[in-house]
């Protein structure tokens, strides 16, 4: 009996060894031929790519001076994906680089029908990775169109905040302000997103460094005493409404400082617009901010300090001129 | 004839934006050379005595400035006129150029008309 | 008198068959463990590398208003790697940051040479969080980068040295990072999207990839290789296995526990809650991250501790046989000491996941492990010796243990040929393959050995760190060490030479016990 269970034990035991030993074969087999095959495949793509770039490169600089039709790169790329992949890249990096009336045309070139279509198909697939591919894509064209915008809309309330950041810098690139607005006020209000993702967010919502737009302050006022913000988002807002030099916001954020309302003491807020009007060289709140000098939170005291510093400094800078 | 024309280098490691200033450089008559790294963009310098060196801020190893500090540093090559690449428009960051020695200071994403405009200004000065 | 002896020991045996099970189940289990996570890894991996391309930061270059990074360099007697090391440093690409060197009380010439390569003057520097650390005796600015900041202190320990480093620094985040690492270059914008991304996140770690090979110059890596020498390409292998599937494969579960000491950021504000560095551990990384997992479950408040694998730090490992046994040596004291003084997690329901699985596991896997294996091996010598070869236990055990080890190294080996494939060649793919099988033939078991070793230590006490020899990053890979060669330097060739011929001599040694085995039956 002892016998036979040792028989037993060996005969699984041999099975074990020897199926271990034929996976451990299969798996250094499996090994070489994925790493040949997959460096070979990937050797030639990258040859294939550097070819296809090589031959669009001087055609793009061509149709900037005018002198290509944007069919003629329709004709070339067809529908194959390596070639309008490559096509892809290559204009996108142009358009990170370039701006102005070269850049319009570039993101109109972007708008080949083939490199459209295959990206709206992303955005209405179920995978999260696709989708954030699409939305990268469409981060680069002016999206106009309803379908898209839609899409892209409902993507910023999704769960997933990789994929909700990228549905919103999406959208930040519609030269519709509507569009912006939307999605910078949702995502604002999402819970669990970073000050880092708003600032971002907030510097692409900015169209133009130096035409400043009405619509977009009235906008910006809204938001910003919105109640469903946190502090910490509210304080961010104005630091980086500050910062970017929103002269259309002096007067809310005057009107701010010198409010009672609860939000706009609370220390981080409160610090933040002091140091807007310091920033805006705006003397007008030099008398409200003297107040804040002997304020419990030192941070405010502190702030306020050098505002006072700078502000009088403007203030007799405008009576030696006078 | 050819001997009037001016030189341009460009260190900048980035294929697709090196494309597109030689296009934009050529097209003006310019004379251009790549190189797209700071260890040979210097010998580049030192062999080919560029009328102007286009040098970008992001290169693969080594930050652009340090390049510039270099260049500054070598009795020789001080006199190279530079200007730099850079993605950032911070003063902060404008002005460590201008202190570094460089001529003038782009900032991405630019025009390429501006480039231009100012490869000529400081060629000519 | 020997005979009885014999089979007074086969008697015991007999006894104790089921102790052969235990052996068994214990690495079928362990090393199935660590297949099916390099298997999730894989899977995860692949998934991963999509969201990367998500958060391209332009407005930090508009804006002042960016969170940014500390690298806090410690260091203590580095004067080989010093200079070279923090050049790296400020040759990143990121916007804004700023390197704090704080020297341990070094008694080498480490601050001399920080002091003259960057002209370093003294300034007073700011301290914006009071964590405890030994004295500063002073601290500098360098006139040719106006963001690095070096602090000169009474040596306190690494713990110490690095609660200082908080202390000085100013921006929301910090990196701390070892003198014989090289970050890659765009590491940081890396580290930063996964802190821009997610709100929670307290800690992440990066990969550490063995820099022995690559030749390094100018600050910079120029050349990606795998390392010529025998112990160095063993841990290329082994890194990878462990250090980057393995723990791929655990933040997918969720439960990262080791974050490299080599290389981790960490967000500044939380590490100050939770109380700085411990300065009395020699494991005060992994020491930190079991730490703030047990301060932010007490708070009852989200946090989330990640592993990254893209952003990459290159480190220099030890060449030899005992700098390598002083390192695991010290590894694995500082993963008893940090699991030791968070005791109270252990199958504590208020630790959640943390307490009823992770630190479970590792108490009993990486912790007692050791001493498991060191038995299981022992026992494995005496049923051979004593019962003969045939029995079902010693092929099962060198099934489980070997065999299954051999499939591990090698599926790490393809899933990062299947990602991220920084090794360069065909040729070191194959190479790599070799050394994988090697590794479960006597490195594993030697490493079991250390790792035993160093548990006795803890019980008995020992606190230090040992000396290991730092070669620098200039050398050239094919010189070698031109002082002249005592005996002591032939005792590793010797052992190198007898484990080579038990290494040849096993797999045709095992084949035949098979062939003669088939035969017989």
């Amino acid at each position: 009996m002892l016998l036979t269970l040792v028989d037993l034990e060996m005969e699984s035991a041999m099975q074990l060894l020897i199926m271990v030993t034929a996976l451990l074969t299969l798996a250094t087999f499996l090994l070489f031929t994925i790493t040949v095959s997959m460096r070979l495949r990937r050797n030639w793509q990258h040859k294939k790519m550097k070819e296809y770039r090589d031959l669009y490169l001087p055609l793009i600089f061509d149709y900037l001076e005018g002198n290509v039709e944007l069919s003629t790169f329709q004709n070339l790329i067809g529908s194959d994906e390596l070639k309008f992949r490559t096509f892809e890249d290559t204009v996108i990096k142009l358009i990170k680089n370039v701006e102005g009336e070269e850049a319009k045309k570039l993101k109109k070139a972007l708008m080949l029908k083939s490199l459209y279509r295959f990206h709206l198909k992303q955005l209405k697939s179920d995978s999260d990775e696709l989708i954030i591919d699409g939305c990268n894509y469409f981060r680069y064209t002016n999206i106009a169109n309803d379908q898209v915008i839609g899409i892209l809309e409902k993507l910023l309330h999704s769960k997933n905040t990789y994929l909700a950041f990228s549905a919103a810098s999406a959208l930040m690139a519609s030269d519709t302000l509507r569009n912006r607005m939307y999605a910078l006020e949702i995502f604002a209000k999402r819970k669990g997103i970073t000050k880092m993702a708003l600032l971002e967010l907030f510097w692409r919502f900015k169209r133009d460094h130096k035409g400043q737009n009405v619509e977009e302050a009235e906008f910006l006022k809204a938001l910003i005493s919105d109640d469903n913000l946190t502090s910490k988002k509210r304080t961010l807002l104005i630091q980086a409404v500050s910062e970017s030099n929103y002269y259309l916001m002096i007067k809310p954020l005057q009107d701010w400082l010198e409010s009672n309302e609860d939000r706009w003491k609370e220390p981080g807020v409160l610090s933040a617009l002091i140091d807007a009007q310091r920033i805006f060289l705006n003397s007008e709140a030099t008398e409200s901010i003297k107040t804040y000098l002997q304020y419990p939170d030192q941070k405010v005291r502190k702030v306020a300090h050098e505002a006072i510093l700078v502000l009088d400094q403007q203030f007799i800078y405008k009576k030696a001129i006078a | 004839m050819d001997q009037n024309r001016s030189t341009v280098l460009l260190i900048e490691d980035d294929p697709v934006i090196s494309k597109l200033i030689e296009f934009k450089l050529k097209r003006n008559n310019y004379k251009f050379a790549l190189r797209e790294n700071g260890t040979s963009g210097l010998e580049a310098i030192k062999e080919l005595r560029p009328d102007l060196v286009i040098l970008d801020i992001m290169l693969p190893s080594v930050n652009g400035l340090e390049i510039l500090r270099k260049i500054r540093e070598d009795k020789e090559l001080d006199n190279i006129r530079v200007i730099m690449l850079s993605a950032s428009m911070k003063m902060k960051d404008k002005k460590q150029a201008f202190v570094l020695g460089a001529h003038d200071y782009i900032v991405k994403p630019f025009e390429t008309e501006e480039l231009i405009m100012r490869v000529k200004k400081s060629i000519e000065d | 008198m020997l005979e009885q002896t014999i089979s007074h020991i086969q008697q015991f045996i007999n006894l104790v068959d089921s102790l052969g099970w235990v052996f068994i189940l214990y690495f079928l289990i362990v090393n199935g463990i660590y297949l099916s996570l390099v298997v999730v890894s894989l899977l995860f991996i692949r998934k991963h590398q999509k969201y990367y391309s998500v958060f391209e930061p332009e407005g930090v270059f508009q804006s002042d208003l960016y969170k940014s990074i500390s690298i806090i360099s410690p260091a203590y007697n580095e004067e080989v790697n010093i200079v070279n090391s923090v050049e790296a440093l400020l040759q990143l690409q990121h916007r804004g940051f700023e390197v704090v060197v704080v020297n341990d009380g070094s008694t080498d010439s480490t601050l001399q040479k920080l002091i003259e390569h960057f002209r370093l003057y003294e300034s007073e520097i700011e301290l914006h969080s009071t964590l405890p650390h030994e004295n500063i005796i002073k601290s500098y600015r360098s006139s040719r980068y106006d963001n690095l900041i070096v602090i000169d202190k009474v040596n306190g320990g690494k713990g110490d040295a690095l609660n200082c480093g908080i202390n000085a620094s100013a921006n929301d985040l910090f990196c701390s990072i070892d003198a014989d690492s090289i970050l890659e270059q765009d590491v940081l914008k890396q580290m930063l999207q996964a802190f821009v991304l997610d709100d929670k996140l307290v800690a992440a770690g990066g990969i550490v990839r063995v820099a022995n090979g690559c030749t390094i110059s100018n600050y910079e890596i120029q050349k990606i290789d795998i390392p010529k020498g025998f112990l160095a390409r063993i841990q290329t292998v082994e890194y990878l296995r462990s250090f980057l599937f393995g723990r791929i494969g655990w933040d997918y579960f969720k439960s990262l526990i080791i974050i490299s000491g080599a290389f981790g950021i960490f967000d500044r504000n939380a590490v100050i809650r939770a109380g700085g560095y411990a300065r009395d551990s020699v494991g005060e990384d992994m020491e930190l991250v079991v730490r703030l997992h047990r301060f932010f479950r007490e708070q009852e408040e989200e946090y989330r501790v990640r592993f990254l694998p893209k952003p990459v730090c290159w480190t220099e490992v030890p060449e030899n046989w005992n700098d390598l046994a002083t390192q695991r040596n010290r590894w694995q004291r500082g993963l008893v000491d940090s699991i030791w003084r968070h005791r109270t997690m252990f199958f504590n329901k208020k630790y959640g996941r943390m307490g009823l699985t992770t630190i479970p596991y590792f108490t009993l896997v990486e912790l007692l492990g050791p001493v498991i294996e060191m038995v299981g091996y022992i026992y494995f010598i005496f049923v051979i010796i004593f019962m003969g070869i045939y029995e079902p236990f010693v092929l099962l055990f060198i099934t489980v243990s070997i065999l299954l080890g051999f499939l591990l190294s090698i599926s790490s080996l393809i899933c990062e040929e299947a990602t991220f494939r920084r090794y360069g060649s065909f040729k070191n793919i194959l190479t790599l393959t070799l050394y994988a099988s090697l590794e479960n033939l006597g490195y594993r078991q030697i490493h079991a050995w250390w790792r035993f070793v160093a548990i006795i230590d803890y019980i008995r006490g020992k606190k230090s760190w040992g000396k290991i020899k730092r070669l620098g990053f200039d050398r050239d890979t094919t010189s070698v060490m031109s002082a002249p060669k005592s005996l002591s330097e032939y005792m590793p060739k010797i052992k190198s030479s007898i484990y080579w011929a038990i290494v040849f001599l096993t797999p045709p040694a095992v084949l035949y016990i098979l062939f003669s085995f088939l035969y017989f039956a």
